[in-house]
């Protein structure tokens, strides 16, 4: 009887079903297709022998779970606020509280069981897309299939099992504070004193906006404001907690702007009288200031939300290119072999057909020590004493034929030089150089310039700093020793296939150790560098003075680099752009659930405006006021507080993958535009009555 | 006398073929201007449907209804919501006030809407609420004041445009009978000091009583009409006779 009472409702209300089938499916679509790529054994086969794919896709999985339970909270929310007349009614013919769970959690189950077959099956669609997808963004040539993942399905069960107990608990507890009175009379609203605004909200929201704007403002001098950090007591750890105390402040700016600062801007909107009574305003500000209450922290949540996805998208989109830039940093030609093994890399080359070596440059640098001041942030001044690799310019030029990421450099003087410093590709100004270099035998170079190094794997090179200097200059250099890299392009028809069977037969090692000692005595840099152990013994413990021993990488292969950086970069984007892009939906989401069922409850007070001679357009226009006021804030803001996290970022990390977080933002106003057009539309059709 | 409100031959059908059903029957009456006409009859008759088809709320099926000489019937879109904005008063049986403004702003709101002068406006909205009472809770949010000033403020709404006709569907169905009768005595203040010209719907004979004409419907039909020459109170018991033998027993028709 009671089940066939409540089949009968469920025709009734079809189209709620249908809103809340639509929602289920949809969380059931996005968790397969996650978990899908998780499980793609062609796929991953491919990556894992390179990468752990898993622990990325884990995290973003508890991630997905964790929006998707969100999303189902409000569609849950929505279907029970449309359905409390059924309660009551079950209520009043005498069922008890259990009795009405157990209906739910029935009608709960086989709504979830339907949703997730069909999920899974529109799943197994569009995993495939999703997967073509991270294919292209890994530069992988996968030929994807509909791929049906049992592990994937059992996931998808499980998890969404799990979902649907913790949405029906919840549903369950909201029937067993259900009164029979909700029937029958309305909720008394708690809108009391709507009108005062007290002095301690007014210096809340005024607070709100001084806040959001001195987050603004330290982001927009981060760099002053971290080092300001390291000079006090938190030291180096100042660099970490810059960002992070920015965050905290503009999150709480966030949420007292929603609660308190919009309100006000309401008030002081009211207050001008000849405004006030013109058209419909009044009414829009007075429904604006009980939105604001009722909604306020929610807003507030959304926006910090938002801004974090963009960030994190940005922070992934800087990570991409500094990951793709790498390649070009550490191999910016086909291959670098050090001298030792250069006959063995031409002889595997040689033998692959179809493959021969284009053109050929032989770097000639000299290693020794040198004296000079090295600057971290704009704290710590350091007198470093190291060896430094010796370029010549002429050398210079020739590599630069091949090596398309070399700048033009002219030297005026003899003396002058510039360094190339790795660190300078990624964290600009951050790392400043003394203006003279002091070399062994008196000879004082002056700096004047330093850029970004671009001449291959710093490992080759001992891992030292290298600097170019004038052809006169090189040769006056006797001190340490010199040693020969060979670098090289060539044309193959099978890059994968060479870089496979070069690694097989000639393994990346460690080669041809140095040994040097150096020491700042008398205004003199005293010191030697050599191939053989110059100490008779070596010291156990370790110490400035003492010997230290440094090896050198044997080669570098320019396609494994660059499909290594593929794979991981590509995995890593794709599941950076999947949460963002899911984040900004699911907050759309919400945000339409929760003004559908704030139009269910207002319906009443719409037909009284229509009643009472208010011509439909007005109506409708109010209708989008209202909604604009739910949507756009926290897209505005969202999008500043994701564009000053981005420069933040930019500021730590130089990078031009920034574009991609930029994208984002404009994605996320197009995604929220359409929220808000779709939102105000299905609105106006909800408070629409028949009626003339 | 002008005549404010003429109904010719409504008829309003519900339904399809076989379950055709005739909410309202051939219905022909006019109201006057300064007239407080009641329409009263058993449930189910038909009154609100009536109430809502001479209103424009509803489009009957057949029949004219003009209201200060102008065809409501055909008017379309915008032509209706000005004509309700400029001519027509409502009152609702469960206030239909707007909880977000207070007193003042709920009654000031169809002005607002007619980007009246605010000079204008403080004008009329001390006038109605002298009339009705409530010139001490403007203030106050609706939620904060009694059911009784509910309507009142509800009544104010409706009078401030200073409409041709106001019609009131069952105005004290959710009041306490104290409160209804301060009510109607402020509705007969409107009537008699501002000319209102008022059609209530109710099925209340003591409400009706207040009015000076009744139109009592039955089965979708007018079955008779009261008109008040004498008292109140000999009037309350005419049509509680009536109402006796619309409901097929009383005093009147023996059994």
């Amino acid at each position: 009887m009671i089940f066939n009472l409540s089949w009968k409702n469920f025709k009734g209300q079809f189209l709620n079903y249908l809103v809340y089938f639509v929602s289920m499916t949809f969380a059931v679509v996005v968790y397969y297709c996650f978990s899908a790529i998780t499980y793609n054994r062609n796929l991953t086969n491919r990556v894992e022998q390179e990468i752990h794919i898993d622990g990325a896709m884990n995290l973003g999985g508890i991630l997905v779970v964790i929006m998707i339970l969100g999303f189902m909270f409000a569609a849950n929310h929505f279907f029970l606020l449309k359905r409390g007349k059924e309660i009551g009614l079950y209520q009043l013919i005498g069922m008890r509280k259990e009795q009405i769970s157990f209906l739910f959690f029935i009608e709960t189950v086989i709504l979830g069981a339907l949703s997730l077959i069909t999920g899974i099956i529109l799943g197994i669609i569009f995993s495939k897309l999703f997967s073509m997808i991270l294919a292209k963004a890994m530069f992988l040539q996968v030929e994807s299939l509909f791929y049906i993942s049992i592990p994937s399905m059992i996931q998808t069960s499980i998890a969404f099992a799990f979902m649907l107990l913790a949405v029906s608990l919840r549903s369950s507890w909201l029937i067993y504070r259900y009164q029979v009175s909700d029937l029958l009379s309305k909720k008394r609203k708690k809108t009391a004193e709507i009108d005062k605004v007290s002095t301690l909200s007014i210096c809340l929201g005024i607070l709100g906006v001084v806040l959001i704007l001195i987050g603004y403002i330290l982001s927009y001098n981060v760099i002053p404001f971290a080092t300001f950090l390291m000079r006090t007591a938190f030291g180096f750890a100042g660099f970490l907690i810059a960002p992070i105390a920015i965050m905290f402040i503009c999150m709480l700016g966030t949420y007292l702007f929603f609660k308190y600062t919009m309100y006000l801007v309401v008030y002081l909107l009211g207050k001008s009288k000849s405004n006030y009574y013109r058209n419909l305003n009044m009414l829009a500000l007075g429904n604006t200031k009980v939105h604001i209450k009722r909604v306020g922290t929610t807003l507030s949540f959304v926006t910090i939300f938002i801004a974090i996805a963009l960030g994190m998208i940005g922070g992934a989109a800087s990570l991409y290119t500094i990951g793709m830039n790498s390649v070009n940093i550490t191999a910016p030609t086909d291959f670098i072999v050090a001298e030792m093994d250069f006959k063995k890399v031409t002889q595997v080359i040689e033998k692959e057909p179809d493959t021969s070596i284009n053109s050929s440059v032989t770097l000639n640098y000299k290693l020794t020590g040198s004296q000079f001041h090295l600057k971290i942030g704009q704290e710590v001044n350091e007198n470093n004493v190291s060896p430094i690799n010796i370029l010549s310019l002429s050398n210079y030029r020739e590599f630069q034929k091949i090596n398309p990421y070399l700048k033009t450099i002219d030297l005026a003087n003899k003396q002058d030089i510039v360094i190339l410093d790795s660190i300078q590709n990624i964290l600009g100004g951050f790392i400043q150089y003394g203006s003279e270099f002091l070399l062994p035998d008196g000879i004082k170079l002056n700096v004047s310039d330093v850029r970004p190094d671009y001449l291959g794997q710093e490992l080759l090179r001992y891992n030292f700093p290298t600097v170019v200097l004038s052809d006169e200059q090189f040769d006056e250099i006797h001190s340490g020793i010199s040693y020969k890299l060979m670098a090289f392009n060539i044309t193959a028809k099978d890059e994968e296939a060479l870089a496979n069977k070069l690694s097989e037969s000639v393994k990346p090692k460690w080669i041809s150790p140095i040994f040097y000692q150096y020491q700042w005595r008398d205004n003199q840099l005293e010191g030697y560098t050599s191939s053989t152990s110059q100490q008779a013994e070596k010291d156990q413990e370790f110490s400035e003075e003492s010997e230290q021993e440094y090896w050198q990488l044997n080669y570098t292969s320019r396609f494994s680099e660059l499909s290594y950086e593929r794979r991981e970069m590509g995995l890593f984007i794709y599941v950076a752009m999947f949460l963002g892009v899911l984040a900004l939906i699911i907050t759309g989401s919400i945000l339409m659930l929760q003004q559908f069922s704030e139009a269910e409850r207002e319906k009443e007070r719409y037909d009284l405006l229509k009643k009472m001679g208010v011509p439909k357009q007005e109506i409708t226009k109010l209708v989008y006021q209202q909604n604009s006021i739910i949507f756009f804030p926290p897209m505005i803001i969202g999008v500043l507080h994701a564009a000053f996290a981005i420069y933040v970022f930019s500021k730590f990390i130089t990078s031009s993958g920034y574009w991609l977080a930029y994208l984002s933002c404009g994605l996320l106003i197009l995604i929220y535009l359409a929220y808000y057009f779709l939102t105000s539309a299905i609105y106006s059709s909800i408070i629409q009555g028949k009626d003339r | 006398m002008k005549k404010i409100l003429e109904v010719n031959h409504l008829s309003q059908t519900y339904g399809y073929r076989s379950n055709k059903v005739q909410v309202l029957n051939n219905i022909s009456f006019s109201v006057d201007q300064g007239e407080f006409v009641g329409i009263m009859g058993p449930s189910g008759a038909g009154k609100s449907t009536l109430l809502n088809a001479i209103s424009t709320i509803t489009l009957p099926t057949t029949g004219t209804v003009r209201i200060d000489g102008q065809d409501i019937l055909k008017m379309r879109g915008n032509q209706i919501s000005d004509f309700r904005r400029k001519k027509l008063g409502f009152i609702f049986q469960n206030f239909n006030l707007m909880e977000t403004l207070n007193v003042k702003d709920n009654i000031l709101l169809p002005l607002a809407v007619d980007r009246m002068p605010l000079a204008e406006m403080e004008k009329r909205l001390m006038h109605v609420t002298s009339i009705l009472g409530i010139d001490q809770l403007l203030t106050d949010y609706p939620n904060a004041i009694s059911v009784g000033q509910k309507q009142r403020v509800a009544a104010a709404r409706a009078l401030i445009t200073k409409p041709t006709i106001i019609f009131a569907d069952e105005p004290t169905g959710s009041l306490d009978s104290k409160s209804a009768a301060e009510l109607l005595q402020y509705m007969t203040n409107m009537n008699l000091q501002d000319d209102a010209t008022i059609m209530m719907v109710t099925h209340d004979p003591y409400t009706a009583s207040y009015c000076n004409r009744i139109l009592f419907i039955k089965d979708g039909a007018i079955f008779s009409e009261v008109v008040r020459q004498g008292s109140r109170k000999e009037f309350f018991n005419r049509v509680i006779d009536m109402q006796a033998t619309i409901g097929g027993g009383g005093r009147v028709n023996d059994f």
